[in-house]
């Protein structure tokens, strides 16, 4: 056998490469195939007429998307995060309340983002250091939150989002929806930093096993609070996102993001034990999981029905990636 | 055996001991009942008492059902959903029976025994994690709530509050009752196969079947008994309520899980207990009825409580670890005599 043979078996095929390079990579094609597979059924059904629908279909999962961004990035590290309820809503209630004018602007978004932030390292700093399990952490973490938001707004939330805010996020940057290329934007470099840096890869070793990631020299709580601070800065920009699109905060802003941005990280393949995803999956997820609304949406169609089809698509998907696993 | 096995040396000297793990949990409640007691006028009354007992039992025979599926080394988050859609599925479909309460009681039992069975089935055979099988039954049944009814209301015969919600006898609260015979029908698990079983597979599923024990199987039966025992909290919730609400309620979630902790119950599989969990949620009742009594404003509550479950979970989370940092310590401090020798 000569060299040239040699190097062909150990790269393998472009695929095989290709695999290497990009973990999950048949999670995350087959995940944007179901993507348009749904939207296709909807076209030849005749319930997607319009090219608005398409377009409503991706702002909402650019929303969903960012938001499951904080799960994804918890859930790589063998965690799981429900504080997303409330750390949403306190941030949207916080940048409304705190917005006293379109020049109130340039400190009032900033806090909001140190705000959720703040909230997220709280998180890794029980995980990480008090070693409190992250389902009790976080859920410990949305019922302060909760009895914070009360106690802040007295029952009440107040104030608006400033108006320079809501254009923009309203508006469009060149054809495409602000909130489109803001969630494309963040999964490019989101994307660079899991894959490409020496932090992703520390994230992924801590998924693995925190044991031996300690034992090569990885700072496991550094990592662990790094993931959570960040997961909170991504619910404190959905949460000025949000707000700039509905223009004001309510106590329920935060409820229907908890389980499905779980679930789109689970149908975009990454393991709910950590270590292994790839956040363009997640993506997918939430696109496929606001893809089954929007078919739905023209119809006459209840929502108790797409309720009940996400709920069969996800055990579904669950089955056939495991199957693929196996088979792996 | 298995469940010592995987215990902390600190838990196992206590059972050893012959002291139940439920204490702990025990002497959280009796504190709070201290406090309660001092600070509340007529703390005691029958009234408190049978109020308190009224506010806790949803919770609380909810929490049962969870225990069960913690025990079994999962989570189970489509219990509040399973709750929606029993509630609304007995308001809605009581023609179904010929307006009859006994065989809608048992219907809804039944139902409530089928969804959890589907869950193991899911957890069990399919494999899939608990965590993701559960939020897609989450999915399912809230759908299947809102297509009984899409906004709450309907209405419930005020025989059945009175039975289920009321007083049995002069004063004993119906709630109460049905607390008393969830942790009855828990403690007869407990201690027949099947309880063995649930312990055993928590613990570690592989030694489990290493040892014969037939994991699937008793997968599927601990998600159909956490579904009877919805079935029962839901119940209770019906007739409480007297009305059907196919909204979930993330806050009872949370509860849920709050009232899991406190009673002693650790997340990963094999320990802890359900009366425990019953304990909890009375421990949250009392905990909101001081903090009521004394004056904070019911914003306040939720803050605290945040705080006051970290605490209680401190111990267990943060305690090994120290120990060991402890000991390690100890052992650098006295040197290993042979290396004495060696340096000498």
């Amino acid at each position: 056998m000569n060299t040239v043979t040699d190097e062909r078996q150990i790269e393998g095929s472009r695929w095989a490469q290709a695999r290497r390079r990009y973990p999950n990579l048949s999670a995350v094609v087959t995940v944007w195939l179901v993507f348009v597979a749904v939207l296709l059924f909807g076209l030849v059904a005749g319930w997607v007429t319009r090219v608005g629908q398409l377009e409503t279909a991706l702002l909402l999962a650019s929303f969903a998307a960012i938001v499951a961004l904080g799960q994804h990035l918890v859930i790589l590290t063998g965690g799981i995060d429900l504080s997303i309820p409330f750390a949403l809503t306190a941030s949207a209630i916080l940048l409304t309340d705190l917005s006293n004018g379109p020049e109130s602007m340039i400190w009032v978004i900033p806090a909001t983002l140190i705000f959720a932030t703040l909230v997220g390292a709280w998180n890794g700093f029980g995980v990480a250091i008090l070693r409190v399990s992250p389902l009790i952490m976080t859920l410990s973490t949305n019922i302060i939150l909760l009895g914070m938001v009360l106690a802040y707004t007295q029952g009440t939330p107040q104030g608006l989002a400033p108006d320079p805010l809501v254009n923009f996020i309203t508006g469009s940057i060149g054809p495409i929806k602000t909130p489109i290329v803001i969630a494309a934007v963040i999964t490019v470099l989101v994307s660079l930093l899991l894959l490409r840096t020496s932090f992703g890869r520390y994230v992924f070793a801590v998924g693995n096993n925190p044991d031996v990631a300690y034992l090569s020299g990885v700072s496991v709580k550094r990592v662990l609070i790094g993931v959570y601070a960040l997961a909170g800065l991504a619910y404190g920009l959905a949460a000025v996102m949000l707000c700039g699109w509905t223009q004001q905060a309510s106590f329920q802003l935060g409820d229907p993001y908890l389980f499905p941005s779980i679930a789109a990280v689970v149908l975009g393949g990454t393991s709910i034990l950590g270590g292994r995803g790839n956040y363009l999956g997640t993506v997918g997820g939430a696109a496929v999981f606001v893809a089954i609304g929007t078919v739905f949406a023209g119809t006459n169609v209840p929502e108790s029905t797409r309720n009940i089809v996400i709920g069969v698509v996800v055990i579904l998907a669950v089955t056939l990636i495991q199957r693929e696993r196996v088979t792996e | 055996m298995i469940q010592r096995l995987k215990s902390s040396k600190a838990a196992h000297r206590l059972q050893v001991a012959g002291v139940p793990t439920i204490v702990p949990s025990l002497l959280i409640l009796g504190v709070l009942l201290v406090i309660y007691g001092g600070v509340r006028v007529n703390a005691f009354s029958t009234f408190n008492l049978q109020e308190l007992s009224n506010v806790t039992a949803t919770l609380a025979i909810l929490a049962v059902g969870q225990t069960v599926v913690v025990i079994s080394g999962g989570f189970d988050f489509s219990a509040i959903a399973v709750l929606a859609f029993l509630n609304t599925f007995m308001v809605t479909q009581l023609g179904m029976v010929g307006d009859s309460y006994i065989l809608m009681s048992a219907l809804v039992l039944l139902v409530a025994i089928l969804i959890g069975a589907l869950n193991g089935f899911l957890v069990g055979y399919l494999r899939i994690q608990s965590i993701i099988a559960t939020i897609a039954m989450f999915f399912v049944l809230s759908g299947g709530a809102l297509a009984f009814m899409n906004t709450p209301g309907g209405g419930i015969d005020s025989g059945f509050t009175s039975a289920l919600a009321g007083t049995w006898g002069v004063s004993f609260p119906a709630s109460a009752g049905m607390m008393l015979i969830t942790a009855l029908i828990w403690i007869v698990l407990k201690k027949s196969r099947f309880g063995t079983n649930l312990y055993a597979v928590g613990s570690n599923s592989r030694a489990a079947y290493a040892r014969g024990v037939p994991v699937k199987a008793t997968l599927v039966k601990a998600y159909a008994f956490a579904g009877l025992f919805y079935g029962i909290a839901a119940l209770n919730y019906t007739a409480a309520t007297g009305s059907g609400d196919p909204r979930v309620s993330f806050v009872l979630l949370g509860q849920m899980f709050a009232a899991v902790i406190i009673g002693g119950t650790i997340f990963g599989g094999g320990r802890g207990g359900a009366v425990g969990s019953i304990l909890g949620a009375l421990s949250l009742a009392v905990f909101e009825a001081i903090l009521f009594s004394v004056g904070f404003e019911s914003y306040y509550t939720g803050i605290v409580f945040g705080f006051l479950l970290l605490v209680v979970v401190l111990p267990a989370a943060l305690g090994p670890h120290l120990i060991e940092r402890y000991q390690a310590n100890r052992r650098h401090l006295k040197p290993d005599p042979v290396e004495e020798g060696t340096a000498l």
